[in-house]
């Protein structure tokens, strides 16, 4: 019901008013339900990578997530409701959702750690700060948020002894202290930043995104236990969604697998290049100890060779004294180039080991830079999931949330259905009465228009037009309806007007049945001699003390009415004269539907003899033709019978046999 | 002016008897909005008032004040005005709401939940059955061709 609007009680309303309301009712549901289609399918689809997940987990764990988030909320809110801080639990209920969204730390870890802290504290801003100062302590050290919390919890009740086994840094002298700002200071020094920070890494978005996808399933399954509990349209609606779901749930579940295996795929690259870069390395130190090789060997001949021109260039003069010697050595030196075209050959085969080597390590860091780019678009994939599935997590909270809301007014519908059904039941069997009651009405006001219109006759107006000799009188057909219909115009206004007089209706009934002429020349006799209220008086007097005697009435009525005739006439001046309007209107409302619908019936009756004339005239022609065609028919075929006689007598007389005739 | 509807009972035909009854002619439809105005006065007004009276402090006798009978061929009652009654500037409008089946929002006022308009529909029985009368006395009154 709205504000400051006048409220309006109708005594009654068409229960087609109430089909409508229940209809429009119907429909805002079923467009709750489409909207909520179009809204879950593209979200869902979009979602990618999350749903992967959720299509597994969201039917079991979605279900009694919804279950274990509602009593950690209902707990947490206990809490604050006890500690008269209930007027804090939506702000609080805010930034852990805050926290969820932007560390990936569960809610259902961050509401009892927040309601450690707060029973500790008793203040919402401080439990706050105490909680992020957990969360960064408990990223730091390692140890469970529950932990940190509980040591901290403690700490501030005046229990510091489980500060030391935090291995938080807090040194055994401040710890001693019990100085609790300044044991919070140290921690915050030691620790700010920890929880953001792990936040950011590829680790922290994974588990922020993990938390988005468990936060989807409990979402979905807090709208599950709200919509079962409808058993109605809607949960049919909201299983054929699921259903439609399945095949995009599917889908999302097999690229999860198709990022697993790329990230496998990775993984077993990046081996494969560590382990390639170990064997360039090594390979590379075996071609430096190759050269180094090539050059010892090479450094002893270059030496030979410097001692062999110093030899030469000596001997010049007594060469050709020493040539036996020179021979020889000549000889050595053909022994010596056998060798250095082995060595040439070596090096040529490390140089191009060496080249080989060199196109491999560009390959190797060719795809060492495509990997780099395809890790690089990691983050942005993550992140756009990652904001996917908030969206889809806040609409299908949006969802749980309406659900809710719908099912409440449903079950108002529900009630005011039932208490219009009580209501109905009561007042139904009033309303048959008095339409019974209408249609026994009508049913008189259709007996007294068969009696104004009994005087209206077609036949007698077609009698009409001769006399007895069957002579014309000069009377149309049509002058004589109009004739009829101007009697039964006249008789309706005559008895409207006893009527108006207080005539009873069973007096206007009895009149009424003598027919136009008879009837409407005695109404007006009673009201030209004034009689309708005193043979009214009458006709009801008798009628009741003749009721069982079934006295004539007539006579009766007749001269009490001469007898008071007189003394009414003046009366009856004046109220014709107030009435005469009214009159004039109800004789035109009479005379209207009754002269259209005569009108209307003599259109259709002269119509229908003009057809039958036509067709009477059709059928004649018809059977004249007919008629021709028969005899032409038969001319010829004695024409036909006549030739083949012919021909028989022919043949007979050409044969000399006669032969009896076969149609004689 | 804006207003809210309600409706005692949904009955089967009502709209076409209501059409049937427009052939009668205006002078009908007139007497037929009178004798309506006449059965809202003598069942249905009471019982509103005497439900409102039900609710606590001044409110009741505020409300019983703005609850009048209003000219259709159907029996009806209008609750409430815009009018200002309190001197806190609340209509009965805003008191209406409050004092039934709403909450009080915003207010501070020590407002009940009383549900005093559904406890007024006692009058359905015998309102009902004067309408039926009523139709049926014009229905002989101005006969139709």
């Amino acid at each position: 019901m709205a504000v400051g609007k006048t409220l309006t009680v109708y005594l009654a309303a068409d229960l087609k008013k109430f089909n409508t309301g229940m209809a429009q009712a119907q429909g805002g549901l079923k467009g709750f339900s489409n909207s909520l289609k179009n809204m879950l399918g593209p979200a869902m689809i979009g979602a990618g990578l999350a749903l992967g997940a959720l299509a597994t987990k969201m039917a079991v764990d979605g279900v009694k997530a919804a279950m274990d988030d509602e009593a950690a909320v209902r707990k947490l809110a206990t809490t604050m409701e006890n500690l008269g801080l209930a007027h804090d639990t939506k702000k609080v209920e805010a930034y852990i959702y805050q926290l969820e969204r932007s560390l990936g730390v569960a809610d259902t870890e961050l509401r009892p750690a927040y309601d450690r802290l707060v029973r500790a504290l008793g203040d919402t801003e401080k439990a706050q700060d105490a909680l992020s100062l957990s969360l960064d302590v408990s990223t730091g050290s390692g140890k469970s948020l529950e932990a940190v919390t509980d040591a901290l919890g403690k700490a501030y009740e005046g229990n510091i002894a489980g500060l030391s086994r935090l291995g938080a840094g807090i040194d055994a002298a401040t710890i001693r202290t019990g100085d609790m700002d300044e044991i919070t200071r140290v921690l915050s020094d030691t620790f700010a930043g920890q929880a953001a920070a792990s936040a950011d890494t590829l680790e922290g978005r994974i588990r922020v995104l993990k938390t988005g996808t468990d936060n989807l399933a409990e979402a979905f399954g807090k709208g599950l236990l709200t919509g079962v509990k409808e058993a109605t349209e809607g949960t049919g609606d909201l299983v054929k969604s699921m259903e439609k779901l399945e095949p995009a749930l599917e889908d999302a579940g097999e690229a999860v697998a198709d990022l697993v295996a790329l990230v496998a795929k990775l993984y077993d690259g990046f081996m494969f290049l560590s382990d390639l870069e170990d064997t360039l390395t090594t390979q590379t130190g075996l071609l430096g100890d190759a050269y180094g090789f090539l050059t010892n060997t090479l450094n002893p001949l270059a030496g030979v060779f410097d001692a062999l021109d110093m030899v030469m260039g000596n001997t010049t003069d007594s060469a050709y004294r020493a040539s036996p010697a020179m021979e020889s050595l000549g000889n050595a030196a053909a022994y010596a180039v056998g060798p250095l075209v082995d060595m040439a050959v070596v090096t040529n085969s490390l140089a191009d080991s060496a080249y080989d080597s060199g196109i491999a390590a560009l390959k190797q860091a060719d795809y060492i830079a495509r990997l780099t780019k395809i890790l690089g678009h990691a983050p942005g994939v993550i992140t756009t999931t990652t904001t996917e599935t908030t969206t889809l997590t806040t609409a299908t909270r949006n969802y749980g949330t309406t659900v809710e809301e719908v099912s409440k007014k449903q079950q108002k519908l529900i009630d005011l259905n039932a208490k219009v059904a009580d209501s109905y039941s009561t007042t139904a069997d009033k309303l048959n009465t008095r339409m019974e009651k209408l249609n026994e009405n009508l049913g008189i006001l259709g007996s007294m228009q068969d009696k104004l219109t009994a005087g209206l006759d077609l036949a007698a107006a077609f009698e009409g037009q001769f006399d007895e000799a069957g002579e014309a009188t000069g009377v149309s057909l049509l002058e004589g309806f109009n004739k009829q219909i101007d009697q039964a115009n006249y008789f309706g206004q005559v008895l409207n007007a006893i009527k108006a007089q207080g005539a009873d209706q069973s007096l206007i009934d009895q009149i009424a049945s003598l027919g136009p002429v008879t009837g409407a020349a005695l109404a007006q006799q009673m009201i030209d001699d004034g009689l309708v209220t005193t043979l009214n008086d009458k006709w009801m007097t008798v009628q009741e003390t003749t009721k069982g005697l079934a006295m004539g009435l007539v006579p009766e009525f007749v001269s009490a009415g001469i007898e008071s005739g007189a003394a009414a006439i003046d009366g009856l001046a004046t109220q014709l004269a107030k009435e005469g309007a009214r009159l004039t209107k109800l004789g035109k409302r009479m005379a209207k539907p009754v002269g259209s619908a005569f009108k209307s019936q003599l259109a259709k009756d002269i119509a229908e003899a003009i057809a039958n004339v036509e067709a009477a005239g059709s059928a004649a022609r018809a059977s004249a033709i007919a008629k021709a065609e028969a005899r032409e028919a038969v001319v010829t075929q004695q024409q036909v019978a006549l030739a083949i006689g012919n021909i028989i007598r022919q043949s007979d007389a050409r044969n000399g046999a006669p032969i009896p005739a076969v149609l004689s | 002016m804006a207003q809210v509807k309600q409706f005692d009972a949904y009955i089967e035909g009502l709209n076409p008897l209501l059409r049937d009854l427009r052939q009668l002619g205006k002078e009908a439809a007139k007497e037929l909005r009178q004798s309506s105005r006449v059965i809202a006065d003598r069942h249905m007004v009471p019982a509103f008032q005497n439900a409102a009276r039900s609710v606590g402090g001044d409110w009741g006798d505020l409300l019983a004040a703005d609850i009048r009978s209003g000219l259709d061929r159907l029996p009806k009652v209008s609750i409430g005005k815009q009018k200002k009654v309190t001197s806190g500037g609340a209509s009965s409008n805003m008191l209406r709401y409050p004092t039934d089946t709403g909450n009080a929002r915003q207010s501070y006022a020590p407002f009940e939940q009383t549900n005093w308009i559904a406890k007024a529909r006692t009058y359905q029985k015998p309102a009902l059955e004067e309408w039926g009368q009523a139709v049926d006395r014009l229905v002989r009154k101005w006969p139709v061709m």
